[in-house]
């Protein structure tokens, strides 16, 4: 099997945050996309990457086959990539083979291992609240939060605005996201909701932002977050987390 | 991952757990490993027995910690409660018990694994195979990151436990899982489930001595049987759990105990510590078999040069001493040495020697069964003995105003009294066991010294290494008025500095006769003596009785003086003649008042 990125330091991004969710995963190469789903140790929270066939330049797998790695050393490599480097990815003989393709190639091959993890089924879930916003307001609020507390709470109680709030013991943010500042591209509320989440968990993904223009962000009271980010068109990565309780 | 094909759910472990706390007597706590381990298969039962004690691995392993504390923990109860860190922290508070806190929280069921709200990956019963091989990974775990995979890592387990399996994980991780179940407990139990005999208990624990791993005791035991152990042999490279000596008062009480004879030997103040030898490798274990080898690099280096055994393991203390004189220095520099960030440094300033009592094993042989006295001639023969890596002092004798009097020079020089051995053929090492083979012999009482005294110096030995071609120490007396003698109490040969010590063959050289000096009395044979002029001011630890020391000879008691105990120069006293001196009314005077019994103080690990 062989398929070619057109971007190595998109991937590179993905691979980022995930290496902050797993230390150990596994692609799944098929006929039609590259998918992976991981459940980080603590079961709280879940990534899932999906890369359709048509966004790499090159996609030849005819059957089924399973890239597992440790996130870190792949991060690692990926990390020398630059800007227009493009990604193989080959696997032969219990190694996978990742080349950087730009003004010479390097080549890397790291032991295909076997992840202990069962393959997940995808996630099913309604969530009450779904707005589409753009990603940079998103990073902003999480990092706000974060120097004054470790849980961080969306709501939207109509449609005009999502609001994203940083609790601590002694202070607050507070984040509108509001048609009219134009940060908000659609709000859908089925029903008013309010949830509270971990910020060391969301904050393990803010580095999609860098790769995603906008995010959609689902939630209800009581129940996981959301995230999903469009990257490379039409490659998708999104992000589960459970709800804390104050 | 190794399929496992049977296991144990953790769930049955935690069972027995609180019923262990709810209970000291021995017999419950033993029929309850029974049940235990009856229930538990072979497979995981080493795994089980490391739990038991809130461990991965025998300490002596030097295995990583699982370096996770309380801040962490919270962390990990928040995302396997789905309470907030606050809330955790706020519970902890309330019940100052982490492992309370988090049973809890997990008994009040909120939904926060996300797979439950998925529908997916319905939760397994935890096992003690995932429990311990998560922990072993929490522990393997570091780098960039790893501080945040620990979490998670122990958030998945504390995910998946019951609020009762929540509580004592959280023991675990915080090294607070005290079930006050001794070995030997677990040893009757394991005796009793996989021994047919009560023979096999003693079998259990010769293995147990030998290795100092219960898990791999048990493990061997449950796979192969009571056979197995019994061809199991000493293993350079795992410590043999330590023989330990009782304790006595008295010369007469202890021929009495040992059979009318005696090999005694100083009882160095320093650190015991076990050696072992394979072709270059070095391993040190401490009296608690803790892995020390790194703390010793000089130690490593005379074991390589100075054992001439390929594969050995020897018993010494390593001891602090003054590199200039030889002489022993107090306990109080070995751990001075132990806080030292940089060993290199620490191992310049505080030099050390070590001082050889026993030998184990050597080429291929166990010497443990042997007696003791064929081991000493062992261990000699296989000892390129030097200044720093030597055979303890030792006489054979079985007169207790022998002992005594060895005892006395023991203290005197810095030591903390005598180990007396049994010689007989019987004598064998009794590893992990306390017994009356050995006996300790230390002093009941003490006296401190609180102030300086003034000393007449009466001879002097000349130096070596660094001082030679000056002199290494100085015979110094007290005044006796009535005789008007000096009357020696130490050899005094550290607190000088480079200049003065330079400059004292110079400042003595019209003082230095060929024979003692008739006004003075001394049992010890100085390399040079002098007319007794020059005055010093000393200050010691103790005054303590010696053997050799002419000061209120016989007066205190019979065939000892008095005597100072790690003696320091603190500078010249022009000002005073030799009959200025301090008189030995008043050192008898220092000793009484300052005498106290000796408490038996806690050391620091």
């Amino acid at each position: 099997m062989k398929a070619i990125l057109p971007e190595a330091r998109a991937f590179a991004s993905i691979i980022e945050a995930l290496s902050r969710v797993v230390d150990e995963a596994s692609m799944k190469f098929t006929p039609e996309k590259v998918v992976l789903r991981a459940l980080d140790p603590a079961k709280v929270s879940m990534f899932i990457m999906e890369l359709p066939s048509i966004l790499f330049e090159e996609y030849d797998v005819e059957e089924e086959v399973k890239i597992g790695f440790n996130t870190a050393v792949l991060l690692k490599l990926l990390k020398r990539s630059k800007r227009d480097d493009k990604l193989e990815i080959a696997l032969e003989e219990g190694y996978a083979k990742f080349s950087i393709i730009g003004a010479y190639s390097k080549l890397y091959k790291i032991l295909n291992i076997e992840t202990a993890e069962e393959e997940l089924p995808e996630p099913r879930i309604e969530l009450n609240v779904n707005a589409i916003i753009h990603s940079e307001p998103l990073k902003h609020a999480i990092k706000d939060a974060e120097t004054i507390g470790d849980v961080v709470e969306f709501s939207a109680e109509t449609e005009d605005e999502l609001i994203i709030k940083g609790k601590g013991e002694t202070s607050e943010t507070e984040t509108r996201i509001s048609k009219e500042s134009g940060a908000l591209i659609s709000l859908e509320v089925k029903e008013p909701s309010k949830s509270t989440y971990a910020i060391e968990h969301i904050k393990n993904i803010v580095s999609l932002t860098k790769v995603a223009d906008t995010v959609e962000v689902s939630f209800s009271t009581r129940m996981p977050l959301k995230l999903a980010f469009t990257i490379l068109g039409e490659g998708k990565v999104t992000y589960f987390l459970a709800p804390k309780v104050e | 991952m190794s399929a496992v094909t049977s296991d144990l759910e953790f769930k049955v472990l935690v069972e027995i757990f609180a019923k262990l706390e709810l209970t000291t007597k021995r017999t419950e706590m033993t029929a309850l490993l029974v049940q235990l381990f009856r229930k538990t298969p072979a497979e995981v039962i080493d795994k089980v027995v490391y739990l038991m004690q809130g461990k991965l691995y025998p300490d002596w392993m030097g295995m990583p910690e699982l370096g996770i504390g309380e801040r962490l923990i919270i962390r990990a109860i928040s995302m396997a409660t789905g309470f907030s860190d606050s809330a955790v922290e706020k519970e902890f508070k309330r019940l100052g018990d982490l492992g309370k806190a988090a049973e809890i929280l997990k008994a009040k069921k909120r939904q926060a694994a996300l797979t439950a709200f998925f529908g997916i990956g319905a939760v397994k019963p935890l096992t003690v195979t995932r429990v311990y091989s998560t922990l072993d990974k929490i522990a393997k775990t570091s780098g960039p990151g790893s501080i945040d995979l620990k979490v998670k890592l122990l958030g998945g387990l504390l995910q998946d436990a019951t609020a009762e399996e929540a509580k004592y994980l959280v023991r675990i991780v915080e090294g607070r899982l005290r079930l006050g179940v001794a070995e030997a407990t677990m040893m009757d139990a394991l005796a009793i489930v996989y021994g047919k005999t009560k023979l096999a208990r003693p079998v259990i624990e010769r293995a147990y001595n030998l290795c100092s791993d219960l898990g791999y005791v048990a493990k061997v035991l449950a796979e192969k049987g009571v056979e197995a152990l019994k061809t199991m042999t000493v293993t350079v490279g795992r410590p043999i759990r330590p023989m330990l000596a009782e304790r006595l008062s008295s010369p007469r009480e202890i021929l009495m105990k040992t059979g009318g004879k005696v090999l005694a030997e100083y009882k160095y103040d320093g650190e015991r510590a076990q050696i072992h030898k394979k072709g270059d490798r070095i391993w040190i274990f401490s009296r608690r078999l803790e892995n020390i080898t790194h703390q010793y690099p000089d130690v490593q280096d005379f074991a390589r040069k100075h054992i001439k055994a390929n594969e050995a393991i020897v018993e010494g203390e390593i001891v602090c001493i003054d590199p200039d004189t030889g002489e022993l220095r107090p306990f109080q520099e070995l751990m001075r040495r132990r806080r030292k960030h940089d060993i290199h440094v620490a191992m310049k300033e505080y030099p050390v020697s070590v001082f050889l009592f026993d030998l184990l094993y050597a080429d291929g042989v166990d010497y443990t069964q042997k007696p003791i006295i064929e081991r000493r001639e062992k261990l000699k023969s296989i000892i390129e003995e030097s200044d720093r890596f030597r055979l303890a002092e030792a006489i054979v004798t079985d007169n207790p105003d022998e002992i005594e009097e060895f005892f006395l020079k023991a203290i005197e020089s810095g030591c903390e009294g005598i180990v007396a051995k049994a010689i007989h053929q019987n004598a064998i090492y009794q590893a992990g066991a306390r017994g009356w083979l050995w006996i300790k012999y230390k002093r009941d009482y003490k006296s401190e010294m609180m102030d300086t005294v003034d000393l007449v110096a009466v001879g002097a030995f000349h130096g070596k290494g660094r001082r030679a071609g000056t002199y290494g120490a100085l015979l110094m007396a007290a005044y006796d008025p009535e005789a008007d003698m000096f009357r020696t109490v130490c050899k005094v040969g550290s607190g000088f500095t480079d200049e003065v010590l330079e400059k004292l063959p110079e400042m003595f050289k019209d003082l230095i006769i060929d024979h003692k000096h008739p006004r003075v009395d001394s049992k010890m044979e100085a390399d040079i003596w002098f007319v007794p002029q020059i005055v010093a001011e000393v200050i010691g630890a103790e005054i303590t009785l010696s053997p050799i020391h002419t000061c209120y000879w016989g007066k205190v008691k019979p065939g000892a003086g008095l005597a100072i105990r790690f003696p320091r120069f603190i500078r010249w006293r022009p000002d005073k003649g030799p009959e200025d001196a301090t008189t030995v009314h008043e050192i008898l005077e220092m000793y009484r008042k300052q005498l106290r019994r000796v408490e038996e103080a806690a050391r620091p690990p």
